[in-house]
């Protein structure tokens, strides 16, 4: 391969891991829109989403009935997740919701582990055959989730500006008092950003496994990547979130490619971080997080 | 030595302690049970390290992992590579793990909880990818073996019996430093800063001053628990500090009681027992673990400390509440 396959492919693959962090990063926004906090566990449903669905598909289910069911067993999850740790201390103070949410994470992980075991789990992609392009060869997979994060972005778009539910849901996140007063279910509307966020989170974990495979531990690195790419957004801007996500899958793609394979992610988070320290607001403006 | 405390049972208490300590090993059954005391000091400079950060100055971190492992990886890279005496390698390790701290948590501390919460897991992940790809240094995913038993004055501390006085010496001179600290200044200063940081900075408390210096203490002292842990162990790998001792150190310290010094020691007291407890079950561990961390946030966020302090003064209440009620029928 010359140098212009090489470069097409690492751009290619950091799109691809770029679009799952985007995605994985509207999950935290969607949540900190409604109930201005942030659930450290959301990594955790990504990895539910895709070893589900894996583990089903290899049990002899056909790929449609295994999403369906990966993706509602992980709308059950994030509701349960709502419920337990945010029920006793709805006025709570961040490092109670930072710990409660850790330990639903911690459990979530650790309920994998024991029932699906630590093997890597994997899926044949859902699109097949390969596609060459200026000498790369590149899975329509990545096209696939390309497309999804893109979708994703526009219909959430819609979904708050233009859709009732959406608009109660802004009405929530810009003061939980007054839309209480004006008789919203500010509960509902809480749990409803719990499960919204992760059924997107585990979408995003179902499509790239046929491209990087699935473990039990693989939520809490991408989780932290949403969660930086979130931040780097603004933080309830889903544009922004997604396209900090794909500047993080640019990096590292390209830093673990040209720099050292064993960087892994490293480097992006650093600049993230860094990104985050100059700029708390995030990179397109928006409300400074408290 | 002690502020604020004195009176004869707080006396007999701290006796008993010290005789407890100084006793243990004596009583211990076999070579199993000291190393397990040995870990349980380490523990408890963990702890009451965190406790300075998270109980008293209100500050989160899920990266400490990665001060522990540095203390670690600087006294077993000096004491394997060159012929640095312990005692020399067990500072540089605290002073790294302290000046890191410091450089790291200045910037970082400006940040809200969640921020910082986050920002110190990216700390923790990014210094477990920095030990396993120094490999020159650090022997890359494969650790460091063969870390020597330290020699002090000329004499091999190569018995368990003999490491275990080092610690529990470390530990407990940790725990009286961490004690008096409460009662001054910079023990009120701090939890001021956790009660309310716009009111602490407007009474004079320069806030991110005050949180950097607790964060580089608290990391000092994880470096020295590291350093401890590298020489009784004797072999470190990036394994060893990766973000489940981070998680499981902040559950210690929630656990045991965050409020209080005493509730650290709880805490470590519990990490050490509770994996000897659920060996049998395997993974259900971590799960146990998750689960006790949820039980306390939720119903006794003031720790196993809190809720005894919570039962003691309720009772205290009820028994006065009986004798007023007997003298006034009487």
């Amino acid at each position: 391969m010359d140098s212009a396959a090489v470069f097409l492919q690492f751009a290619l693959a950091g799109l691809t891991l770029g679009s799952v962090y985007g995605l994985v990063a509207l999950g935290f926004t969607i949540v900190y829109r409604a109930t201005d906090i942030i659930n450290f566990g959301h990594g955790e449903l990504f990895m539910l989403g895709g070893m589900i669905t894996a583990s089903l598909v290899g049990g002899g289910y056909p790929l449609p009935v295994s999403i369906v069911l990966a993706l509602l067993t992980v709308a059950l999850v994030a509701g349960l997740t709502e419920r337990v740790a945010l029920r006793f201390n709805r006025l709570a103070s961040p490092v109670t919701v930072i710990l409660a949410t850790l330990a639903v994470g911690l459990i979530i992980r650790s309920s994998t582990l024991l029932i699906l075991g630590k093997e890597p789990r994997y899926l044949e992609p859902f699109v097949g055959g390969t596609l060459a392009m200026l000498g790369a060869v590149i899975s329509p997979q990545v096209f696939l989730v390309l497309f999804i994060a893109a979708s994703a972005v526009v219909a959430l778009e819609f979904f708050f500006n233009r859709t009732h539910l959406g608009l109660v849901m802004m009405a929530v996140s810009i003061n939980r008092e007054a839309a209480a007063i004006m008789g919203i279910n500010v509960r509902s509307i809480s749990l409803l950003a719990f499960v919204l966020s992760g059924m997107i989170g585990a979408t995003a974990g179902i499509v790239v496994t046929p491209i990087t495979t699935m473990t039990y531990s693989a939520g809490l690195a991408v989780g932290i990547k949403g969660f930086i790419a979130a931040a780097m957004g603004g933080m309830s801007s889903a544009p922004g979130a997604v396209v900090a996500g794909l500047l993080l899958g640019l990096i590292e793609s390209f830093s673990a490619g040209y720099i050292a394979s064993g960087l892994k992610g490293s480097l992006a988070l650093l600049v993230g971080l860094g990104i985050i320290l100059v700029r708390p607001a995030g990179l397109f403006g928006g409300r400074t997080p408290r | 030595m002690i502020r604020g405390k004195s009176g004869p049972i707080h006396l007999a208490v701290v006796s008993m302690g010290a005789l407890a300590v100084f006793a243990a090993p004596l009583l211990a059954p076999n070579a199993y049970v000291i190393g397990v005391l040995i870990l349980l000091g380490i523990y408890t400079i963990l702890a009451l390290g965190m406790s300075i950060l998270f109980g008293f100055a209100g500050q989160i971190s899920l990266g400490h992992a990665a001060f522990y492992g540095l203390g670690a990886y600087v006294s077993a890279v000096l004491t394997t590579a060159t012929d640095t005496p312990f005692p020399f390698a067990l500072v540089a390790g605290a002073v790294a793990a302290g000046v890191l701290g410091y450089f790291v948590g200045r910037p970082i501390l400006h940040l809200a909880p969640f921020y910082l919460a986050m920002a110190t897991l990216v700390v923790g992940e990014v210094a477990q990818v920095a030990f396993r790809e120094l490999r020159p240094l650090t022997g890359g995913a494969q650790g460091l073996t063969n870390i020597p038993r330290p020699v002090i004055g000329g004499i091999p501390l190569d018995s368990n019996t003999a490491y275990y006085y080092i610690v529990a010496a470390l530990a407990a001179g940790t725990f009286l430093f961490m004690r008096n600290l409460t009662g001054t200044d910079v023990g009120r200063a701090l939890r001021s800063i956790k009660v309310d940081e716009t009111a602490a900075a407007s009474v004079g408390v320069d806030v991110v001053s005050y949180k950097a210096r607790a964060f580089a203490l608290s990391s000092a002292l994880a470096g020295v628990a590291g350093v401890l842990y590298a020489h009784f162990a004797r072999f470190i790998s990036p394994d060893s500090f990766g973000l489940d001792l981070s998680i499981s150190l902040l559950v210690g310290v929630v656990v045991g009681g965050s409020h209080r010094i005493a509730g650290a020691l709880v805490g470590a007291i519990f990490l050490i027992l509770l994996p000897e407890f659920l060996r049998a079950y395997g993974s259900l561990n971590e799960i146990a673990y998750g689960v006790i961390l949820l039980v306390v946030v939720v119903i006794m966020p003031d720790g196993i400390v809190g809720f005894v302090e919570r039962a003691v003064s309720a009772v205290a209440r009820l028994s006065t509440r009986w004798r007023a009620t007997r003298k006034s029928c009487g």
